[in-house]
């Protein structure tokens, strides 16, 4: 029995036959089932971010439904906030509540003057340390500007107010007044100075802040 | 098993071996396949197995890419109805804008309100305070109050108010008895004395001018638009 030269046919056959499933398995899964459970795991990473999505916006739509409840409540708060802070200057309603402090206390009134509106900066207490600070040598300049405020932000308008009043008790009053007020004065300093040429006259100076803040929209 | 083997097992099968018996008139007629044939007949029903084979195969894989697709096809409309309810959500959440804003609004105001005004105080309460413990036969004559930042972590700390204080009094150790008495105020940080003058105004001669230092801390903050929540 001689050794076959060639491979013999069912070999080849079996081979082919081999060969053929594979291929069929191979090209049916790689090229039409593969890309299908890609995109079936795709979807379903994108559906799993989408539902933590939506569990947020449930949240916050039932915030929402439940604020619906009391807009009537939450609009009153607004508009009373908008009395403290309004959107545009509106220094009217300051001249009316300092000119309301004098006459309700007795001040007889000076002057009143408004600065032009510059962006809200947090106040510090630079100021009043420097002026109960011991150590004068050190320098009092305080770095200005290191909290840059952002643009569209809150403004202030600086005032200052002068009365003059017959005692520190009716200046006390007018200074109750003064920080009782719908609109809101933010008081920086006061100066009250009994008058040197007559005793029963108390000048009294302040400098003081209004706050705007413009609308977003 | 090779091809001889089976060859023989055939001829084997028809009883009488022809290698033994070289000629017999017995010799039994036997039809035999010619193992050629055999073979190709085997070789046919190889190739035939071997089609059902393929064909049972393609069956299985078009069933398994019917299935990926089955399968992708739920995982797309899962999706899209997810995708779906989130439209829905925002077009909910739209139609509420309206209490939205209201809301973003109050909640900026507040939060700014509570930043410019945390050092809302109440001098009066504070120079009331002072006056109470001038000594007897004195009197205020000038006051200068400048009001601290705001609102911090800690207000025993930081200045909330400093105080120029400008008092007229017929005795001069006046001076130490305020300074000291009101050190023992717990919101006062500091207080000290810097001039003692004689008045050159017209006023009678025994009049003195002094003047005080005062620091209090933030605890005098009325901490009226300083929200409780803190958020």
């Amino acid at each position: 029995m001689k050794p076959p030269r060639r491979l013999p046919a069912r070999v080849v056959i079996n081979v082919i036959g081999l060969a053929s499933i594979v291929l069929i398995m191979l090209v049916g899964v790689m090229t039409f089932a593969a890309p299908q459970i890609a995109e079936a795991v795709s979807s379903q990473r994108s559906q799993k971010s989408t539902e933590q999505a939506n569990s947020l916006l449930l949240i916050q739509l039932a915030g929402l439904q439940a604020a619906q409840g009391e807009i009537t409540h939450i609009e009153q708060e607004l508009a009373k906030l908008r009395q403290q802070i309004p959107a545009s200057e509106k220094l009217d309603e300051v001249f009316y509540e300092v000119i309301k402090a004098a006459e309700a206390t007795g001040a007889q009134l000076l002057e009143i003057r408004a600065g032009t509106p510059a962006p809200w900066v947090a106040r510090t207490s630079d100021e009043a340390t420097a002026l109960v600070n011991r150590d004068q040598s050190g320098s009092e300049t305080p770095a200005a500007g290191d909290t840059a405020p952002a643009a569209g932000g809150p403004l202030s308008v600086s005032i200052t107010v002068t009365v003059n009043v017959p005692d520190l008790s009716s200046a006390t009053r007018f200074l109750d007044a003064l920080t009782n007020t719908t609109r809101l004065l933010g008081i920086r300093s006061i100066d009250i100075n009994q008058q040197s040429d007559n005793l029963k006259l108390f000048n009294v100076s302040l400098s003081l802040d209004t706050f705007v803040m413009p609308e977003e929209r | 098993m090779s091809r001889k083997d089976k060859a023989v097992r055939a001829t084997r099968a028809v009883e009488t071996p022809s290698n033994k018996v070289k000629k017999s008139a017995f010799e039994p007629y036997v039809d035999l396949m010619p193992p050629s044939e055999i073979e190709s007949r085997a070789r046919i029903a190889l190739v035939w197995r071997w089609v059902w084979a393929v064909l049972f195969t393609m069956l299985a894989a078009g069933g398994i890419v019917a299935a990926a697709m089955y399968y992708n096809e739920n995982a797309r409309i899962d999706m899209e109805k997810t995708q779906n309810q989130g439209f829905d959500l925002l077009a909910q959440i739209g139609d509420l804008s309206h209490v939205n804003e209201v809301q973003s609004d109050s909640r900026n105001l507040t939060n700014f309100r509570q930043m410019a005004m945390s050092n809302h105080q109440s001098f009066a309460a504070t120079i009331a305070e002072i006056e109470r413990h001038l000594p007897e036969n004195s009197q205020i004559v000038g006051i200068r109050l400048i009001t601290g930042g705001t609102l911090t972590e800690q207000p025993e700390k930081e200045i909330g108010l400093g105080i120029l204080l400008t008092v007229h009094s017929a005795t001069p150790m006046d001076i130490v008895e305020l300074t000291r008495s009101l050190r023992t105020l717990s919101w006062v940080t500091l207080s000290e004395g810097t001039e003692l003058l004689t008045t050159t105004e017209e006023l009678s001669d025994d009049f003195y001018r002094y003047s005080l230092q005062i620091a209090l801390n933030q605890t005098i903050y009325s901490k009226r638009f300083v929200s409780t929540e803190g958020d």
